[in-house]
């Protein structure tokens, strides 16, 4: 299937014959036009900084040696099951406690990384979804996510942050279950 | 009879102190296990007739930890008697006012309903913080494990563990960090 670059174009393809689209300016492809032709990785960066120096700002792309590669964790060579999730390889059951391993699988941001970084499976990565909200709701890790949307001009919270003040809280990880295998039944 | 088994013997026959800390405990699981103490059932002389109960001593109940969002749908409900006297608080209400309560009422209901559970009251005092007076916590000689074990946020671990601690994937090469 051909790729729709936009709404208009595709809306034109259907309704107007095609002698008729030859007559209309369109605007050509991007291919040729935007992306830029390298041999190497066009985007081949590890850390983008954004500096200020009187009226000019510099952005600057640096490539920088990952924090990670030294500590490394030993995957099992010859797994059973599932071969490429390095959860499933090592057999780990997380809990929302391990706080160590939760943050490894979160940006800066406290936002969950895409499977193509972490290389989880499907199942493990909605997974370790819930585990992240669970984390943060018990105020065991920090993120920064907007609990007030503001609609029609009006605000709205999230119940928790009204009034209350945050007790402690735990969760049990085998509702994580129900929610992924079973239909839940609501009130 | 040895030593110790003559020792086992006196600790049976008489009223033990054991201290419980309820820090990041649930309430209701922790009561069963209080209540097994309070009623003595741990002891192979409990039965019918025989009053072999032990004192708790219940710290940091300010700490105590409810599973997901129950702080704001357990209710407790009182009446006064007259009409309308009905009022309905919520967990986290009644733990602000008094930070004991909330595990007194948990092992209140979960004792029987007969004429011993307000003698087995008696003998479990709970404090909010880890502050106990002299007088208690010279009796005290041995304590409750814990149910469940105490979490620990990021933010108390270090830079060097976090940084130090076993990685289970790397970045691809196209990363980019944000």
């Amino acid at each position: 299937m051909a790729r729709i670059t936009s709404p208009l174009w595709f809306g034109l393809k259907n309704l107007i014959s095609k002698p008729a689209i030859g007559n209309l300016r369109v605007k050509p492809h991007l291919t040729l036009t935007q992306k830029s032709l390298s041999t190497t990785c066009a985007c081949k960066v590890k850390q983008i900084t954004v500096n200020e120096v009187d009226d000019k700002i510099v952005i600057e792309g640096k490539v920088v040696p990952s924090p990670r590669e030294k500590y490394l964790a030993k995957l099992p060579t010859n797994p059973t099951g599932c071969k490429e999730c390095p959860l499933c390889r090592l057999g780990l059951t997380v809990r929302h406690t391990d706080v160590l391993i939760i943050s490894q699988f979160v940006n800066s941001k406290g936002k969950q990384l895409p499977r193509e970084v972490t290389g989880l499976c499907r199942e493990k990565h909605k997974r370790m979804d819930y585990l992240i909200v669970m984390a943060e709701k018990a105020g065991l890790i920090d993120r920064e996510v907007e609990r007030k949307v503001v609609h029609n001009g009006l605000t709205y919270y999230e119940p928790e942050e009204w009034d209350e003040p945050h007790f402690h809280k735990y969760y049990d990880e085998t509702v994580i279950d129900e929610f992924l295998y079973s239909r839940r039944k609501r009130h | 009879m040895s030593a110790s088994r003559r020792v086992q013997q006196w600790l049976t026959f008489t009223r033990q102190w054991w201290l419980f800390d309820a820090k990041w405990q649930d309430p209701f699981e922790s009561a069963k296990v209080i209540n097994k103490h309070l009623k003595g059932a741990h002891k192979p002389i409990f039965g019918g007739h025989a009053d072999c109960g032990d004192h708790v001593v219940v710290i940091n109940s300010q700490d105590i930890a409810m599973r997901g969002d129950e702080w704001y749908y357990r209710v407790y409900f009182h009446h006064t008697g007259y009409p309308g006297g009905a009022t309905w608080t919520k967990a986290w209400e009644l733990h602000k006012k008094d930070p004991t309560m909330i595990i007194w009422k948990a092992c209140y209901r979960d004792l029987e309903k007969d004429l011993t559970r307000r003698g087995r009251m008696q003998r479990l005092h709970i404090f909010k913080d880890s502050n106990i007076p002299k007088d208690i916590i010279q009796n005290i000689t041995d304590q409750i494990p814990q149910l469940r074990t105490v979490p620990k946020r990021l933010k108390d671990y270090s830079q060097e563990e976090i940084e130090k601690f076993p990685k289970l994937f790397d970045y691809p090469k196209e990363h980019v960090l944000d």
